[in-house]
């Protein structure tokens, strides 16, 4: 059967529930009401109707054993529609797997990139727990610090209460020890001792501070002890010098002294001659006043030391400043005993000449000093001419022209020929007249 | 399976999947069998059973011989209940009376005259003799204000169909 539904445009089927309205058009039964639910009117005709005046149509179909063409066409059409669904659908599944395969492809790419991520973040994390870790331990170690500083503060507390014990007062520890503990008496008791412990220690300070200013002190005044010791020293060297170089001159003088004693005597010897002619006494006297040997001059110009006090002839020597060093050393015991010594040696005259110049000088210069110091002088050198029976008028014992020995004792002889040399040594020779030569030394 | 088909075929009834049917028989028939002067791409065919884009070539003997216009076809889930939406589209939109210059056209069978008897074929023949029929090159006369005041759905407009004769 060829016959369709318009609305559907599908052959009628043997088992298709067909319906015709009025004007005797035929639909498929769900097709004619659906159509009459929106317009009253028949799609092929537009007469209207209604689904009232719908009448089923049945067909009487021939049964035949031939295929029915028309049935063919419809399902080869039926056919061809599906496979053009079908491949429609094909074509949309081929493009979505490629969709698909691409966006899988991106995902592992992504996988792979986030695993290296995970990876790396992995390292990252464990480097970060390794420094929880240390970072727990430093925790750890300033937990324990703090502690310690706790302790500390406590203890710090400690000793400042007990520094405001050591500084304050009595009543204040008092005070304070009420505050802590218990009212009984062994407070009272333990904060008199605190302060008197306080008070001491205050004291004990103040005295180590002093104690410590003269340690200063004793210590400056040893530094400069030892300064002075050395300077003493070097003195002391240059003094054991200059006696040595004086002990030297002593020996020479002495060998001197023993050579002149022998001339003396042989000049003696000769004046003693009962001619008592002039001739040896003029010689005498050249020999007297010869220049005095180099050495015993330069001796006398070396010397130059402090004097002693122990003498009034002193005085005189020290304005001369000519002394030697050496003489000063053998004059400690007794310097008026020593200088006739040295110039009892007719040599020496001249040395004493040159002495005695230089003395008046120094009495010039010293006008204090001279009158008494001559006065002793004078005192002292006039016993010798009495003895010797001629006057000396102390300066111009060189102005005399002629001196006549009169022969008799060595001794007096002597006496004249010091009187004739100088009148500085002719004081000193009244005295070490006296006094023999030979004792001296033997001193 | 991912398609709109599929959804719809799971959602709707046998009633529905009747009506696709005859859809895809219509474009069958079309593609087998266009009417004259119209042109079917088999290819953008198959593409959406929503969407139909046929050429219509003017008629020969017509005043629009030689010209070409697109035609389109959409079809709402109801069809063929319910009337097709038919536009001219692109530069080409033939000068007619009845034929706005936005490409929306002014005729009975499809709004007010639809039947589900018509089909793409019919409304195909009705457009062509309609423009045949024509005489004189020339836009409705309330054609600028229609087309700045109109929906884009031209089943929305409530059309007077004044002119039989065209």
């Amino acid at each position: 059967m060829r016959a369709q539904c318009s609305v559907c445009q599908e052959l009628f089927g043997d088992s298709d529930v067909v319906m015709a309205p009025q004007c005797g058009h035929t639909f498929h039964s769900t097709c004619i009401t659906q159509w009459l639910g929106t317009k009253k009117s028949c799609p092929t005709c537009r007469q209207t109707t209604s689904v009232d005046k719908l009448v089923r149509i049945f067909f009487d179909i021939a049964f035949t054993a031939d295929i029915d063409s028309a049935d063919l066409q419809q399902k080869m059409d039926e056919m061809s529609l599906e496979f053009q669904v079908v491949q429609r659908e094909l074509r949309e599944v081929r493009q979505e797997n490629v969709t698909l395969k691409k966006k899988s492809n991106k995902y592992c790419k992504e996988k792979k990139e986030a695993a290296e991520k995970v990876r790396d973040s992995e390292i990252v994390i464990n480097n970060l727990q390794q420094r929880v870790e240390f970072l727990n331990k430093q925790v750890k170690n300033f937990g324990i610090v703090e502690d310690e500083l706790k302790t500390c503060k406590e203890k710090l507390k400690l000793m400042e209460n007990v520094q405001q014990i050591v500084n304050s007062t009595h009543e204040e520890v008092q005070e304070m020890l009420e505050q802590y503990g218990d009212h009984s008496e062994t407070a009272r008791s333990l904060s008199t001792q605190c302060v008197i412990l306080s008070r001491e220690l205050n004291a004990k300070v103040l005295l180590k501070q002093k104690a410590e200013e003269d340690l200063r002190k004793c210590r400056r005044l040893l530094s400069t002890f030892r300064v002075e010791l050395q300077q003493t020293k070097k003195e002391l060297k240059e003094k054991e010098e200059q006696s040595c170089l004086a002990e030297e001159d002593i020996k020479r003088y002495t060998t001197e002294n023993s050579k002149l004693q022998e001339k003396l005597k042989a000049l003696t010897e000769s004046i003693s001659s009962p001619s008592g002619d002039p001739r040896n006494s003029a010689l005498s006297r050249l020999l007297n006043e010869s220049p005095a040997p180099i050495n015993l001059r330069m001796s006398n110009l070396l010397a130059a030391t402090p004097a002693t006090p122990s003498t009034p002839l002193v005085p005189l020597r020290v304005k001369g400043a000519n002394v030697p060093s050496s003489r000063l050393i053998l004059s400690s015991q007794n310097v008026s005993n020593m200088q006739p010594k040295l110039s009892n040696p007719e040599q020496e005259q001249a040395t004493g000449s040159s002495e005695r110049k230089e003395g008046r000088k120094a009495d010039s210069l010293s006008a204090p000093v001279d009158p008494e110091s001559l006065k002793f002088k004078r005192m002292k050198v006039d016993p010798v001419p009495s003895t010797s029976g001629y006057f000396y008028d102390g300066f111009g014992g060189h102005s005399k022209p002629d001196i006549y020995p009169r022969g008799a004792s060595s001794s007096s002889f002597s006496a004249t020929a010091k009187k004739k040399r100088g009148p500085v040594t002719m004081k000193i020779k009244g005295k070490t007249q006296t006094t023999t030569l030979d004792y001296f030394y033997s001193q | 399976m991912y398609s709109p088909r599929s959804e719809a075929s799971l959602a709707q009834s046998c009633t529905l999947q009747r009506q696709e049917k005859r859809l895809q028989k219509e474009l069958v028939a079309l593609i087998k069998e266009p009417p004259p002067g119209v042109v079917i791409d088999g290819e953008s065919v198959g593409q959406s059973l929503d969407l139909l884009v046929l050429s219509i070539n003017g008629a020969q003997g017509t005043i629009y011989e030689g010209e070409q216009f697109q035609l389109q076809f959409r079809f709402g889930p109801k069809y063929p209940f319910d009337s097709p939406e038919v536009v001219f589209i692109g530069t080409e939109i033939p000068v007619h009376p009845h034929v706005y210059s936005n490409g929306h056209i002014c005729l009975s069978i499809l709004t007010d005259d639809w039947s589900p008897a018509l089909s793409i074929f019919s409304v195909c023949v009705s457009i062509i003799s309609m423009l045949s029929s024509c005489k004189e090159k020339k836009r409705p006369p309330d054609d600028s204000m229609y087309v700045k005041t109109c929906s884009k759905n031209p089943k929305k407009t409530k059309w007077w169909y004044h002119d039989e004769e065209v």
